[in-house]
């Protein structure tokens, strides 16, 4: 019997056999399986800043896991290795949702992410461990490209205490061209997940020529803006030749800090620099009294003068999860 | 006439298509299931790739993956 994966907007239907297009959801005998549920092939602890995440947490590690797989193909990805590398490929880890909590704790770590492939096709693994996570009092954090249907995405959301999603361009063109996916569901993704109260960062990676034309960039910005608020935290990333993409040359710092213009132009009050080092591009700033509040270089805090939520200078509240 | 060689050409092709779809492979999308949130562990060792235990040394300090 040939079965239909609906987890993601690709609804792969599956021979027996076979795997959809995320390599790790197996038709076995007319049972869907996750192949990788328990098996990751990376456990790491890793700086909360390294996911990005800049308003959560700030100077705390993160127990960091993934397993193989994942239900786009962008083909400047930068973890390809794992991200599209079938199970059988890569040596994996035999670590239970159980043991996941007792893990963090043992490295010091308040939360756990789900990152460098993608949550989402790894999603029982994700929400059971999530589950534990809760119940041992740490946080849940979602690195994902967002790219999954409302209902396992609500569900999930539910034990999520933040997420960094990728939007890698606010054109369905890219998407299908550049990750064989479509804009919509990701959008649908960001709002959702914001609705329900999940702390959300966003990042954009941007390719010279592809998608860091100005438009492109203001068009983003001001969905962002529109539909996420003001305070959410926007990533512009570098871009480094990569998998599929060895073409084109890494994005030029110029091109990121103009994007960072025209992203506070939009009105946004959070926006950075990712993948490069610049003297303004990685501080937070009071949205209020415009004074720097979290100053950073790379994932290094080096000074931090938030008085709990707020600034310590005009009290102004600045959004995040800072403790 | 023409027109009664057209319709019956039409008529022709459309039921040519359907015996086709009926029974080829596409039919049996037709009678495919949906799922999900039904998916099981497989135990350690059905686990096609190598799996070992993860050990507390083998967890490294800042991953070389993005994210």
């Amino acid at each position: 019997m040939i079965l239909q994966c609906d987890l993601c907007p690709k609804r792969c239907p599956i021979e027996p056999g076979q795997s959809g297009e995320c390599r790790i959801r197996v038709n076995l005998d007319g049972e869907l399986v996750a192949v990788t549920y328990g098996h990751p092939c990376s456990v790491n602890v890793d700086p909360v800043e390294k996911k990005p995440l800049f308003h959560f947490l700030p100077g705390t590690d993160i127990l960091s896991l993934a397993t193989v797989g994942c239900n786009l193909h962008c083909k400047n990805c930068q973890n390809w290795e794992i991200s599209q590398a079938n199970p059988e490929e890569k040596q994996a880890y035999a670590l239970s949702p159980e043991e996941i909590p007792n893990v963090a704790k043992k490295h010091a770590c308040r939360s756990i992410a789900y990152t460098y492939s993608d949550p989402i096709v790894y999603y029982e693994y994700t929400l059971d461990s999530s589950v534990r996570a809760k119940d041992a009092g740490l946080k849940n954090v979602l690195v994902t490209a967002g790219y999954i249907n409302e209902e396992p995405w609500k569900e999930l959301c539910g034990y999520t205490d933040a997420a960094n999603i990728d939007l890698k361009a606010y054109s369905d063109k890219f998407y299908r061209e550049v990750c064989e996916a479509s804009l919509e569901p990701v959008l649908n993704s960001l709002v959702l997940a914001k609705s329900v109260g999940v702390w959300v960062e966003v990042t954009n990676l941007l390719i010279p020529t592809l998608n860091d034309e100005e438009g492109m960039i203001r068009d983003l910005s001001r969905w962002v803006m529109q539909n996420l608020g003001k305070e959410t935290p926007l990533h512009f990333s570098r871009f480094f030749p990569q998998y599929r993409m060895r073409n084109l040359p890494p994005t030029p710092g110029s091109t990121l800090e103009r994007a960072r213009q025209i992203a506070k132009a939009e009105g946004l009050y959070n926006v950075y620099v990712g993948n490069l080092t610049t003297p303004e591009g990685e501080n937070t700033y009071c949205p209020s009294c415009n004074r720097l509040l979290v100053e950073r270089r790379g994932y290094t805090i080096l000074q931090n003068e938030l008085d709990g939520q707020r600034c310590p200078y005009c009290q102004t509240e600045v959004a995040g999860i800072w403790r | 006439m023409e027109v009664n060689r057209r319709t019956f050409l039409r008529t022709f092709r459309a039921s040519l298509a359907a015996a086709i779809l009926l029974a080829s492979p596409a039919k049996r999308l037709l009678e495919k299931t949906v799922f999900f949130r039904r998916t099981r562990a497989l135990p350690g060792k059905a686990y096609p790739g190598g799996v070992k235990r993860l050990r507390g040394s083998e967890i490294s300090k800042t991953s070389r993956w993005a994210g």
